[in-house]
């Protein structure tokens, strides 16, 4: 019988070892997916890098990719810092989404210097309320979490069904049911080719950065995240400090919504989360829950994401493969934290 | 009307139900899983992909359970041996899932099953039972996967009540540190758990395929996996109050279909979810001392060096 030990702590220098190893091996099992599949692995790789970094537009295409994923990493960091196990990003982002639209359709008459700062005040706040909600049973009706927010997920959802099938429905879209196109004045503008987001996605990085490792803030969720028994006697108001963290890492999210709302889609669907309210999830994981790192796994998955797309384009039919290629990459990569932390050891009889 | 409407109810409620089981025996033992979604898919298309190529319903549910069990055995060796995160772990075997299928089903899509493998969905009517008014049609004149799903959850609630095994399950869902030191081998027992979690969540997935569907699409799960872990709670991780909360979830998801409703359907599918979380807030709220959530759900277990 063999059994799990702990190692001692291994340097940064051996871990990145581990992990170039562990993207080596998941690249083996692809090759060999492809393979089976009939498919040449080679040109797959090489169309994916071409897909992703080959001209200016694709590489813009991976920034707007990125700009979603980014933010949500950097909302599930907050969350989970504090051990708040937020699964419910995508309502989160929902949310924001409807809160953002709201305006976009109502006010379309206000210039957009004053209709999109509203509109952006509404992602905030319609993904910080709905975050909140799962504090509220969690804090005030001692409920767990993980399960809670999952389940608004669904609320929400159902919800915005509801908008864009009965409630939103464009009049002069001869019964099929999508919102209305916003009006330009609610569609971020475009700045170097790229909707101005990513100007949204530079300062909030910023501020996050700035929260999570220089502030009084940050150093609460930390500490309380660790031990909630010695933020205790340290006199952290938790509940004050729960409500605050996850109304951030809600309002990240429904940012998110306005952004793919208003400069991605330029209006609302049922498709406005592309599943970021998960994929941030990983991506936050991966990263160590640090701001710094969030920003390059992001950039990865955007990567990967677009080169998929470019792929599709090529070799019709390959993009779920690409699907199964990140979730090759997000295990051997988990494999690897384990390989880094433990080892096995024989284990002599009798014990 | 409402006799054919109950009895497509019952027939909805099947996959979610064996989903719900499968997603208990996970939970059962401390595994937050939310990687059903993607087992739930490479089920259904496992039961597509061995039922289309040899035309046996047998070999079909097999085929479901077989690929479904793949998926929860990677998930078993992650978190149970590498010890990974459950969350994030569940969430790439769903990613995988849903990948896997669509890109090994993606030149079948819309494809049927042959007529040995449709013989599953004739419904076989109980003698007698069945002649009972109303209750006959819609219980016991259904397909033979339903009846069998039936009895699989009254074997569960057996298993976990009745027997000395579900006493160690339970022991483990609480505490597997006391198991381990009563005596109880916690990681036979998760692994056991967890691959059988993953049949019976495969073979819903097959019942979407072979009854409802009868052919392969992608993504033909819908998001039922994600309901089933809902429905844990909804069922208290009880296996027979699974069959209800099945039936509710089920019937919710065609009602719209049968009736006119006062307001928007859209609106009534939030309600088994709504109703999910006020169940886990009265169970965590209101029961003090024993609360029926698996005290270690979620957690990662190391086995104390002594």
């Amino acid at each position: 019988m063999y059994r799990v030990v702990q190692r001692k702590p291994i340097s940064n220098r051996e871990r990145s070892l581990h992990l170039l190893i562990a993207i080596l091996i998941a690249f083996v099992i692809m090759s060999l997916y492809f393979l089976i599949l009939g498919k040449n692995p080679i040109f797959i790789y090489t169309s994916m890098i071409k897909g992703s970094v080959g001209n200016k537009f694709r590489i813009l295409s991976v920034l707007k990719l990125f700009i979603p994923l980014f933010i949500g990493g950097l909302a599930i960091s907050f969350a989970f810092k504090l051990r708040f196990w937020n699964i419910g990003g995508e309502g989160q982002i929902i949310f924001g989404a409807i809160f953002a639209s709201f305006f976009a359709i109502k006010l379309n008459h206000l210039p957009g210097i004053v209709l999109l700062p509203l509109m952006l005040l509404a992602g905030i706040i319609g993904g910080g309320l709905y975050a909140s909600l799962a504090t509220f049973i969690k804090v005030k009706l001692k409920t767990e979490e993980t399960i809670v927010t999952l389940m608004l997920n669904y609320i929400a959802i159902n919800f915005l069904t509801y908008l864009q099938f009965v409630k939103w429905t464009d009049p002069s879209s001869l019964g099929f049911p999508k919102v209305a196109k916003f009006s330009k004045n609610a569609i971020l503008p475009e700045l170097f080719g790229l909707h101005t987001g990513w100007i949204i996605a530079v300062i909030i990085g910023g501020i996050c950065y700035y929260i999570l490792s220089k502030s009084r803030l940050g150093y609460e969720i930390e500490v309380t995240g660790e031990s909630p028994k010695t933020a205790k006697y340290g006199g952290i108001n938790q509940t004050k400090l729960t409500f605050i963290t996850v109304f951030i890492s809600g309002a990240l999210f429904g940012i998110v919504g306005m952004i793919q709302a208003s400069g991605v889609m330029k209006t609302i669907s049922t498709q406005i989360t592309g599943g970021v309210g998960y994929t941030a999830i990983i991506i936050a994981w991966l990263a160590g829950l640090k701001p710094k790192n969030v920003l390059f796994v992001a950039f990865a998955f955007a990567l990967m994401t677009q080169g998929g797309k470019y792929l599709t384009s090529v070799e019709p039919g390959i993009n779920d493969s690409v699907i199964v290629m990140q979730a090759v990459v997000l295990l051997s990569v988990l494999a690897s934290e384990f390989f880094s932390k433990f080892k096995f050891e024989k284990a002599q009889e009798g014990i | 009307m409402i006799e054919a409407y109950l009895i497509i109810a019952v027939s909805y409620s099947i996959p979610l139900l064996l989903a719900t089981l499968g997603t208990i025996n996970n939970e059962k033992v401390g595994h937050l899983n939310l990687g059903v979604e993607g087992i739930m898919l490479m089920g259904a298309f496992g039961a597509f992909a061995f039922g289309y190529s040899t035309d046996s319903a047998i070999l079909a549910l097999v085929g479901g359970m077989l690929f479904s069990m793949i998926l929860a055995g990677i998930y078993a060796v992650f978190t149970i041996t590498f010890k990974t995160s459950q969350t994030v772990t569940g969430l790439t075997i769903t990613i995988l899932g849903v990948g896997l299928s669509s890109a090994l089903g993606i030149n079948y899509v819309g494809v049927n099953f042959g007529e040995g493998v449709a013989s599953l969905a004739v419904n076989r009517p109980i003698p007698l039972l069945s002649e009972i008014p109303l209750i006959g049609n819609v219980l016991f004149n259904q397909n033979i996967l339903v009846y069998l799903s039936l009895i699989l959850a009254v074997v569960m609630y057996i298993l976990y009540n009745k027997t000395r095994i579900g006493l160690n399950i339970k022991s483990i869902g609480e505490d597997p540190n006391a198991a381990e030191a009563a005596g109880v081998n916690v990681t036979k027992y998760k692994y056991i758990n967890i691959l059988l979690g993953g049949a019976l969540i495969g073979l819903g997935g097959a019942y979407l395929t072979i009854i409802l569907t009868n052919a392969w699409f992608n993504n033909v799960t819908a998001g039922r996996g994600w309901v089933a872990i809902a429905l844990v709670v909804f069922s208290s991780w009880k296996p027979l109050r699974a069959i209800i909360g099945a039936f509710i979830f089920g019937g919710l998801q065609i009602v719209g279909v049968y009736f006119e409703l006062p307001f928007s359907a859209y609106l009534i599918a939030s309600l088994p979810y709504a109703v999910t979380i006020i169940v886990l807030i009265s169970i965590s709220y209101f029961s003090k001392s024993s609360t029926k959530v698996p005290a270690a759900l979620g957690k990662s277990y190391f086995r104390e060096d002594r």
